[in-house]
């Protein structure tokens, strides 16, 4: 009888140790992918483009400048924070630094220069030992890529069994939705910004246009043509701002 | 024979906990791949929205700028 007690006890002692074992694994890979989500969250939060909404604005009207504001304002603490947080890794801000900056000649020429070819490159995750992630994206975003760690090419094949092979993909599909998510954005605001230079420009010479003796039928075309860009521009710069704060919001 | 008995309730034991560990796994990584979906789907969908907008502006930028060769002509 004694016997069987010191094994019962022994075994329950195991099983105990195995179970603790088992909890801190699991409790370490949660705490991991966590911190992973925070982190690639929080670098997907836009920051650099609410400053290029800021330079874009300079020369557009009260009204479009106080809706830049007020982003500005309701995120500036975010980009202050990313900022400290991320400076040397931002790689979901590669669109943001994809250097879209047009002029009349590229601009005409800007589904050339837009769609370049995609780079195949293996995003790291922070701050733990997920696997890589393999990406396609813009050759324009490559460089911000490559300034933080990620190497050109596919990842190397995951031989780990800690995460499955759903999840994985998944993973890969939510990165690549973010990835092309950011893209848009820093495209959107580069056609912004330029839409917002040519609009001053317009407005300018439409006032010359109305101050010498051009025909009216002319100025009113014009006239035309610069209130349906502003519309159109005002809408853009809100989709922007909504497009901005789904991000903020759901990638916390 | 009490042994035995022992024995087997201790595996037994075992056995629940071990699924018990890889339930909140399977849980854990459907939660995840949850909130990854709605993510991309939201996503996805500002994406189009500012794609479809975007494509507005270029329109009006190019007829702006027809315009004004136009005039220059």
């Amino acid at each position: 009888m004694k016997k069987q007690l010191t094994y019962l006890g022994f075994s329950t002692l195991m099983l105990t140790l195995f179970v603790f074992t088992q909890a801190s694994a699991q409790n370490d890979k949660g705490k991991g992918k966590k911190e992973h989500q925070k982190e690639s969250h929080s670098r997907d939060k836009p920051g650099k483009g609410q400053q290029d909404n800021s330079a874009a604005g300079k020369d557009k009207n009260n009204h479009l400048q106080g809706n830049e504001n007020k982003d500005n304002n309701a995120n500036s603490k975010d980009v202050k924070d990313k900022k400290e947080d991320h400076k040397s890794r931002d790689w979901s801000e590669a669109g943001d630094r994809d250097g879209y900056k047009w002029d009349q000649k590229t601009f005409k020429d800007r589904n050339k220069i837009k769609n370049k070819e995609k780079v195949t490159l293996c995003h790291k995750p922070k701050g733990n030992n997920e696997p890589g992630v393999t990406l396609k994206v813009s050759s324009h975003a490559l460089q911000a890529h490559l300034n933080h760690g990620d190497v050109r090419g596919e990842c190397p094949p995951n031989n780990t069994t800690r995460y499955s092979e759903s999840f994985l993909g998944k993973r890969t599909a939510y990165y690549t939705e973010v990835q092309s998510n950011q893209e848009q954005v820093a495209y959107s605001k580069s056609v912004l910004e330029y839409a917002l230079e040519r609009l001053s420009a317009s407005r300018q010479q439409l006032t010359v246009m109305q101050r010498s003796n051009t025909p009216v039928q002319a100025i009113e075309q014009k006239k035309a043509t610069v209130v349906e860009l502003e519309q159109n521009v005002s809408l853009l710069e809100t989709l922007i701002g909504v497009a901005v704060n789904v991000a903020v919001n759901k990638l916390k | 024979m009490m042994h035995y008995l022992k024995a087997a309730a201790s595996s037994l034991f075992a056995i629940i906990l071990l699924s018990s560990c890889s339930g909140t796994n399977t849980t854990e990584e459907t939660s995840q791949i949850s909130t990854m979906d709605s993510t991309s789907k939201a996503l996805r969908v500002q994406s189009d929205k500012l794609e479809e907008q975007t494509k507005k502006v270029e329109a009006s930028l190019d007829k702006m700028e027809q315009e004004f060769e136009s005039n220059n002509k």
